[in-house]
């Protein structure tokens, strides 16, 4: 009876389903127009982060970061900026600059006559001054150190490269114009006076305590005369004074962080922080075209399904994985992606001392002959971005323009990648040796992908007559400046799309130079290329310098990282810069459609 | 008592002092504080590393920096003197503001999820245990361990792609087929037959009158366009009302005494006219409105269920109150759901976000920014309750079980009680003491944040300043937070040994 019941009811509630199956509830809405838009344009775009930024003044060496770059590619005006191609770029907005003389090294430079910060001072010599001031390593503090006995700098730059080479600039304050004197000829003065690197002098005499009547002039006189007393506190808030809190739960007073670009920083919440139209930007090839930009931190791990969800509307994960391409791609439409190469490459240097290893270049290049570089390829590159290369230069990646050029020229560095085994046995053979050549290969403990490539060279390399000793270590980068500690290491380095920042990693003697590579003829082009002020010139001397540590098999290089980058299909203007300048590069320019 | 804190006090001291040295070193000792300069070579790096061994103290041996660090907290207890900063990180910044940020939004997160899980485990656990071995709780079982051990990155990611992705695209244009509906019909019927449970036709029939009502609810929510303009309305409010008010006499009384049921009645009227007095009243108040109404509200509901209450003035006025208080809750839920389309305008049509705790620059009414933060609130909350309820649910229902097997139970049911009195005021009083002690666990680790919660969910709290400063291999704020965690959990155990003291007469503290 109840069975009966209990089947009837089934049948009926199966019928019904059947019956309510054609036909759905609901679904009238319309969808809600976004508010203040107008021309069909949305007000806000969205960045995504991975760290929030920590500061307004990114030179210190506190502050120094990728994160700070991304929000100052917005916020400030310098002469030349990097492309999406890694060349340098002339801002016509923030003024002109040419080479006058090469003997010294003088560069004109003019800043437009329009050009203010967003309180309304205008941006002149007193701001340049400042920055040379600062950068320069030029204002001895008085103290020393009580061990090295090194006395420290007013300022903690970042880095004085570049500007301890030039002497302080001269003018009056208020100049427009004024001109840079270096001492020796010096390759990258082009990228000098680039990015973030001007900051508003006016605010750092003010909070220093000094007087900004005059165009800065205390300013002025106080670096002119190298008055410590009076810079000492203007050093002091150019260090710290600037830093935002940890995290950024605010922004500190707004008027202590006027704006030279066409976006204004505006307000901070929780890690999110909002820029807004510069009102007082006076240049038109970089004025914003969206009203607001708002940055927000998200880990990597977590940017995709923000993408998805609207939250953000470009991401930059900084080190994509064949799983974040997949999980993008399966989005859909909505979502555009964008691969490429970015500057960063792997490489394993080998430790060539005397007694070592590698002392012998036949075992170096059996060593690069045995390691699968076209496999990692294959299985860490091209799933990504699918044009990814063997890497076959070290001072240009295949995403660079020159790379090709540089390549057709130097022949010792051309290959497919393919592992030869027989080929790097004929080379052990011909550097005598007969017992396996132990080998032990460091690398970074904390990374699977590191882990991953060396099984595979450990794979190839000891078929090859080599006995490869895996060595994971979590404090690798103490190592690497410590001979013995290893014989071959795995690690990447970035490349900055600059002439000569790899002269330390090749010459004789030189603080990266972790294996002990030596060769006269290396030193002999790097310290030519290194005062080329002729960026013309630098393509055939690195052709040459190319080809020549390639012959001499400084190191094994493996492939450039692929770069994913995945944005709203709503936004338009998103390119992938590999540069360190990153993707906000050109964001000024991005509009979105509401 | 004073001589029991003071011995517990001087005892933490040195625990924590023990701990704080272990700690201390077990950070240092993690890595390397320069592992993300390895793959510099600008001219930057030189500059970095020095800064940073001047932030780190990593040119002063361990053992020194050790007390170099206790210096620092040691200018934090010494009023006067150097101002207190619980030491730098590694970028030079000091680390008790960063830390005074990181428990404000902590705080927000895991209250509300504690809470809530609190809330839900007990009454479930309580249930669970009445209708011991029934299908409920077979079935309650099996879910809490489920949840009890599902990772939390991948709830979370879960959480994400289906109620927030996919429910904001939903959301967009809401609407079900008929055979949706009759689906969530049927599986909310046979979650009410399981939950009522009974003899096979009373199931029979909780499962076809739910069944058909929750169908019916649906559809006509989905045919008058709730979902895009949600809100309870005036009917809504006052069937709600009434609703409530019918709920907690049944909980706290009983209806035996109708002069009761008649007060709670009196009280949700007193509501629901409190409810229409403060709809212009709400248009966009702040928090000390929608407070002093409620209190108004509760107090003059406190009054006149008293006055109905007659014989029961006491019980009834209380009845009354705790009536008006929930009303009042209601009215707010009732308000932020108003301020949804405007806020989902605002928010470009995707209302529920997946990362931050709120949304940049909004400008909005009191109700549309609280809204916001509770949407922000939603998926981490869900997340976090979700798994802790998994442990409160098994302790309650293992306490109430215990309890139930009491001799005193026997006795009060020999007595006559009615199964109610028995049950809320016997044995729940009873059954709660042992969750105490839970309780104090859980609090103290409210403080020590939701480490991978807020990770994922993009909130800065005191989670993520630890695993920031492990990855950093930056003893400063790691120690920081474990000062908190360390001392709330010294401190929430004491408290638990005081409260078990004054719960049970049986224990003494000495």
């Amino acid at each position: 009876m109840r069975n009966k019941r209990a089947t009837t009811l089934a049948a009926l509630s199966i019928g019904a389903l059947m019956l309510s199956a054609c036909g759905s509830a609901g679904g009238t809405a319309e969808s809600p127009a976004s508010e203040g838009a107008t021309e069909n344009l949305a007000t806000t775009i969205n960045i995504a982060i991975s760290q929030a930024p920590t500061g307004y003044n990114g030179n210190t060496a506190a502050t120094n970061s990728v994160y700070n770059g991304y929000v100052s590619n917005l916020t400030t005006s310098g002469f030349a900026a990097f492309t999406a191609a890694g060349e340098l770029e002339a801002n016509p907005d923030f003024g002109t600059y040419e080479k006058v003389s090469d003997d010294p090294l003088t560069i004109k430079y003019t800043i437009d006559e329009d050009a203010v910060w967003s309180d309304g001072v205008p941006i002149d010599y007193d701001d340049l001054l400042l920055t040379w001031a600062a950068m320069s390593g030029t204002n001895p503090s008085g103290v020393t150190d009580p061990e090295t006995g090194a006395e420290s700098d007013l300022f903690k730059a970042s880095s004085t490269n570049g500007f301890a080479q030039t002497k302080m600039i001269e003018g009056e304050p208020g100049d427009k114009e004024f001109e840079l004197v270096f001492n020796e000829p010096y390759a990258d003065w082009e990228a000098l006076l680039t990015g973030d690197l001007i900051v508003p002098a006016h605010i750092a005499a003010e909070q220093g305590g000094l007087s900004t009547e005059g165009d800065g002039a205390a300013l002025v006189d106080a670096i002119q005369n190298k008055d410590v007393a009076a810079l000492t506190p203007v050093a002091e808030f150019w260090n710290t004074g600037w830093d935002y809190e940890a995290d950024l739960p605010t922004l500190p007073d707004l008027a202590l962080l006027p704006s030279s670009g066409p976006y204004k920083l505006d307000n901070a919440t929780n890690g999110t922080l909002t820029l807004v139209k510069n009102d007082k930007y006076w240049g038109e090839e970089r004025a914003g075209k969206t009203d607001t930009i708002v940055f927000k931190t998200i880990v990597d791990e977590e940017a995709v399904q923000a993408l998805q969800n609207g939250d953000v509307d470009v991401i930059d994960p900084s080190s994509p994985s064949v799983d974040t391409k997949a999980a993008l791609e399966q989005i859909g439409e909505t979502v555009t992606v964008d691969t490429g190469t970015s500057l960063t490459f792997s490489h394993i240097d080998l430790d060539q001392r005397p007694g070592a290893v590698f002392e012998d270049v036949k075992v170096r290049q059996a060593f690069n002959a045995c390691t699968p570089r076209a496999d990692m390829v294959d299985k860490f590159v091209t799933p990504i971005d699918p044009e990814g290369t063997v890497m076959n230069l070290r001072e240009y990646q295949p995403g660079q323009p020159d790379y090709e050029t540089v390549l057709d020229g130097a022949e010792a560095a051309q290959g497919d990648g393919s592992a030869d085994i027989e080929g790097a046995k004929k080379l052990l053979a011909e550097a005598g040796k007969t017992e396996p050549v132990k080998v032990s290969l460091m690398y970074a403990a904390t990374s699977q992908l590191r882990a991953d490539m060396v099984a595979l060279v450990k794979d190839s390399c000891d078929k090859a007559g080599f006995e490869i000793v895996p060595q994971p270590e979590a404090e690798w980068s103490a190592k690497l400046s410590q001979p013995g500690a290893w014989d071959a290491v795995l690690f990447g380095w970035a490349g900055s799309g600059l002439v000569a920042s790899g002269q330390s990693i090749y010459v004789t003697g030189g603080e990266q130079n972790f294996g002990g590579y030596t060769d006269p003829e290396v030193d002999r082009l790097w310290t030519e290329i290194a005062t080329t002020t002729d960026a013309d010139k630098v393509p055939a001397l690195k052709t040459e310098l190319e080809q020549r540590l390639a012959e001499t098999q400084y190191n094994v290089v493996l492939y450039a990282n692929a770069d994913i980058i995945a944005h709203s299909s709503k936004l338009e203007g998103v390119e992938m810069n590999p540069t360190q300048t990153g993707i906000t590069w050109n964001a000024y320019s991005w509009t979105k459609q509401a | 008592m004073f001589y029991f804190i003071a011995k517990r006090s001087v005892i933490s001291f040195f625990i924590m002092l023990a701990a704080t040295t272990l700690m201390y070193f077990l950070t240092i000792s993690s890595g390397d504080p320069f592992e993300d300069l390895g793959e510099t070579n600008g001219p930057e790096k030189a500059a970095t590393i020095a800064a940073r061994t001047e932030a780190m103290n990593l040119d002063v041996p361990p053992i020194p920096r050790y007390f170099l660090w206790l210096q620092d907290v040691g200018h934090c207890l010494v009023p006067g003197g150097i101002s207190c900063t619980l030491g730098q990180d590694r970028t030079g910044a000091a680390v008790l503001p960063q830390l005074e940020n990181a428990m404000g939004s902590t705080l927000r997160l895991v209250v509300v999820a504690t809470v809530l899980a609190l809330i839900l485990g007990v009454v479930v656990g309580i249930v669970t245990a009445i209708r011991q071995y029934s299908v409920f709780d077979y079935s309650v079982t099996f879910l809490s361990f489920l949840l009890f051990s599902l990772p939390l990155f991948w709830l979370s990611t879960l959480l994400k792609q289906y109620m927030a992705i996919d429910l904001n695209t939903w959301l967009a244009n809401p609407q079900f087929s008929y055979l949706t509906i009759a689906l969530i019909g049927v599986i909310a019927g046979v979650v009410w037959a399981v939950v009522v449970g009974g003899d096979r036709r009373r199931r029979l029939m909780v499962f076809g009158v739910a069944a058909v009502a929750t169908a019916l609810a649906l559809y006509l929510l989905l045919v008058t366009g709730w979902f895009t303009k949600p809100g309870f309305g005036l009917l809504g409010m006052l069937v709600s009302a009434a609703g409530v008010a019918v709920l907690w006499t049944a909980l706290l009384a009983g209806f035996r005494r109708r002069r009761v049921l008649h007060a709670a009645l009196a009280a949700a009227a007193v509501s629901f006219i409190g409810y229409l007095v403060s709809i212009p009243l709400l248009e966009n108040p702040n928090w000390f409105i929608v407070l002093a109404l409620v209190v108004v509200t509760a107090v003059v509901a406190y009054l006149v269920a008293g006055v109905v209450g007659g014989p029961f003035r006491a019980q009834a006025a209380k009845i009354g109150a705790v009536i008006a208080v929930s009303v009042g809750l209601l009215i707010v839920v009732d308000r932020l759901l108003q301020a949804y389309p405007t806020l989902s305008a605002k928010a470009g049509g995707r209302p529920i976000p997946t990362t931050g705790s709120q949304s940049a620059n909004l400008a909005g009414t009191f109700w549309e920014i609280n809204l916001d933060f509770a949407l922000h609130l939603i998926l981490p909350t869900i997340a976090l309750t979700l798994i802790s309820f998994a442990t409160y649910t098994r302790y309650t229902r293992a306490s109430q079980l215990d309890v139930m097997n009491q001799d005193y139970i026997r006795t009060a049911r020999a007595k006559g009680l009615s199964e109610r009195t028995v049950l809320v005021k016997h044995a729940f009083r009873n059954a709660m003491i042992p969750i105490t002690t839970l309780m104090a666990f859980d609090f103290a680790g409210v403080l020590g944040g939701a480490v991978i919660t807020e990770q994922v969910f993009g909130w800065n709290g005191m989670g993520k300043m630890f695993v920031d400063g492990i990855d950093h291999v930056d003893p400063g704020p790691v120690m920081a937070f474990f000062l908190v965690v360390g001392t709330a959990a010294v401190l929430f155990n004491m408290l638990a040994d005081i409260a078990y003291a004054f719960l049970d007469p049986r224990i003494t503290l000495s």
